[in-house]
Parts: C-alpha cells; structure tokens; sequence
C-alpha cells in the first residue's frame, strides 16, 4: 500500500511537471517525479533540436548531391532543324550546295 | 506567357518569401540559408523548364512560318536562338553561383562551423545571387516568360543583422 502510494506520487509529480504545475511538491516521490518530467522534457528537446540539425544536413547533402541544372538549346536547335527540313519550300539535299 | 512551369515559380517565390522573412519559428541562420537554397535550386530548375520549352516553341514557330519563305524562316528562328542563347548563359552564371552557395553551405554543415565569419560567407554568396537573378528574370521577360522577382524576397537573409 505504502509502495503503491509512492508511486502514485511519483507519477503524479511526472503530470505535474509536464503540465508545468509547481503546486504538487510536498512529497519526496513527487519530487523525484517533477525530476523525472524535467530529464524527459530535456530529452525531448534534444531530440528536437538534433532532428533539426539532421533535418538541415540532409537538406544540404540533397543540395551537393543534386547541383543546379543549366539550360540547354541542343533540343531546340534540333526541332528547327526538323522542321526547316520538312517544309514544303525546303532546299533539295545538296541544292544548298550548289547555291 | 503563363504556363505551368511559370506558375510553379511564382508558387515557389511566394514560398521562398514566407521561409526567408519568417522569424517566428525559431530557425537558425543556417536553416534559413538551407531553405532558401532549397527553393533557390527548384526556381533554377523549374527556370531551366521555362526557358528550354519557351525557346524551342519560339524557335519552331519561326521557322514553321509559312508566311516568309524558307531562308527567312531559318533566319528568324536563328535570331530566337540568338536571343535564348543570352538567356541560356545568364541561367548558367545563376546555377554556377547558386552552386558556389551551396558548397559553401556544405562545408559549414560539414565544419560544423556556424560562426560570423562562416555565415557572413554565406550570406555575400546569397547577395551575389540577387542581381544574376534579376538578370535572369529580364532575358526571360524579353523571350515572354515570367519569372517571379526574387531579389525583395532574398534582401529579407541578407539584411544586415
């Protein structure tokens, strides 16, 4: 019964310091419980802050790892190309030449 | 001209300006330039989209002209090329500073240096970037497509502190 009451008292010592409540310290298992929810609410933090700074480096990686790309008329130039060649008023094969 | 691609970029620089200009959600500069290379790069890319199928449409309708005859035809398609080959080379001098950004902002990952020095790196590498985009964004205004004025959103990083 006294162990259950400790406990009890723990856990109501992890609520209160999760909720940020500073009324329930009177007991020592309370107490041990509002230091309970300060490691885990720092962990917590931590492991957000490092998932920023993970979050940042893979973002960078993906940057280095996929450079900017750079236009290109190669297409275009080919499409006129076509396009000159298969108009109805375009120069024989070789007509170019002898002009 | 508005099609898809210029919408994109005018969907990205819209999202550019709320990463760079938010303050509130407690981003660290290096986050900040992170962001905004991220968005840099998918402007650059979606500008590189516009410009390739902008000229080629451009360029084929030219010498598809019926209107003029053949020798015509390719004269005018030459000179839209002309004019997109200015357009190709700004875009490349975008890209190769955008790049040099980027390496700069690896390295500071890599360092793990994120002090003044390393940031004020950062940030003439991302002042640099303002006025090759506007650059950028006139030879695209002058082949008909829109692209969305960065610089205003890209003064908001690399105002002094």
């Amino acid at each position: 019964m006294a162990n259950r009451t400790v406990v009890q008292n723990i856990l109501s010592g992890v609520a209160a310091g999760l909720d940020g409540s500073s009324s329930f310290v009177a007991s020592p298992g309370a107490r041990l419980g509002m230091g309970a929810a300060a490691l885990l609410l720092r962990g917590v933090a931590s492991a957000v802050s490092a998932h920023g700074t993970d979050a940042v480096r893979k973002a960078v990686l993906d940057l280095a790892g996929n450079p900017p790309k750079r236009a290109s008329l190669d297409a275009a130039r080919d499409a006129v190309a076509e396009t000159l060649a298969a108009r109805g008023d375009a120069p024989e094969a070789g007509e170019e030449d002898e002009a | 001209m508005r099609n898809a691609p210029a919408r994109t970029l005018a969907v990205l620089a819209v999202a550019f300006t709320v990463c760079v200009l938010s303050t509130g959600c407690g981003a660290s500069a290096l986050e900040a330039h992170a962001r905004t290379a991220l968005v840099l790069r998918s402007t650059n890319d979606a500008a590189v989209v516009a410009i390739e199928g902008g000229c080629e449409r451009q360029a084929v309708a030219a010498a598809s002209d019926t209107s003029v005859d053949h020798d015509t035809a390719a004269a005018n398609a030459a000179a839209v090329l002309g004019r997109c080959e200015r357009a190709v080379n700004i875009q490349h001098a975008f890209a190769s500073a955008l790049n040099a950004y980027i390496d700069q902002l690896l390295a500071v990952v890599n360092s793990g240096d994120e002090g003044p020095s390393a940031l004020d790196r950062l940030k003439a590498l991302a002042v640099n970037l303002i006025p090759l985009y506007a650059d950028l964004a006139d030879v695209a205004d002058d082949l008909g497509l829109n692209l969305p004025h960065l610089p205003a959103a890209l003064s908001g990083l690399t105002e002094p502190d």
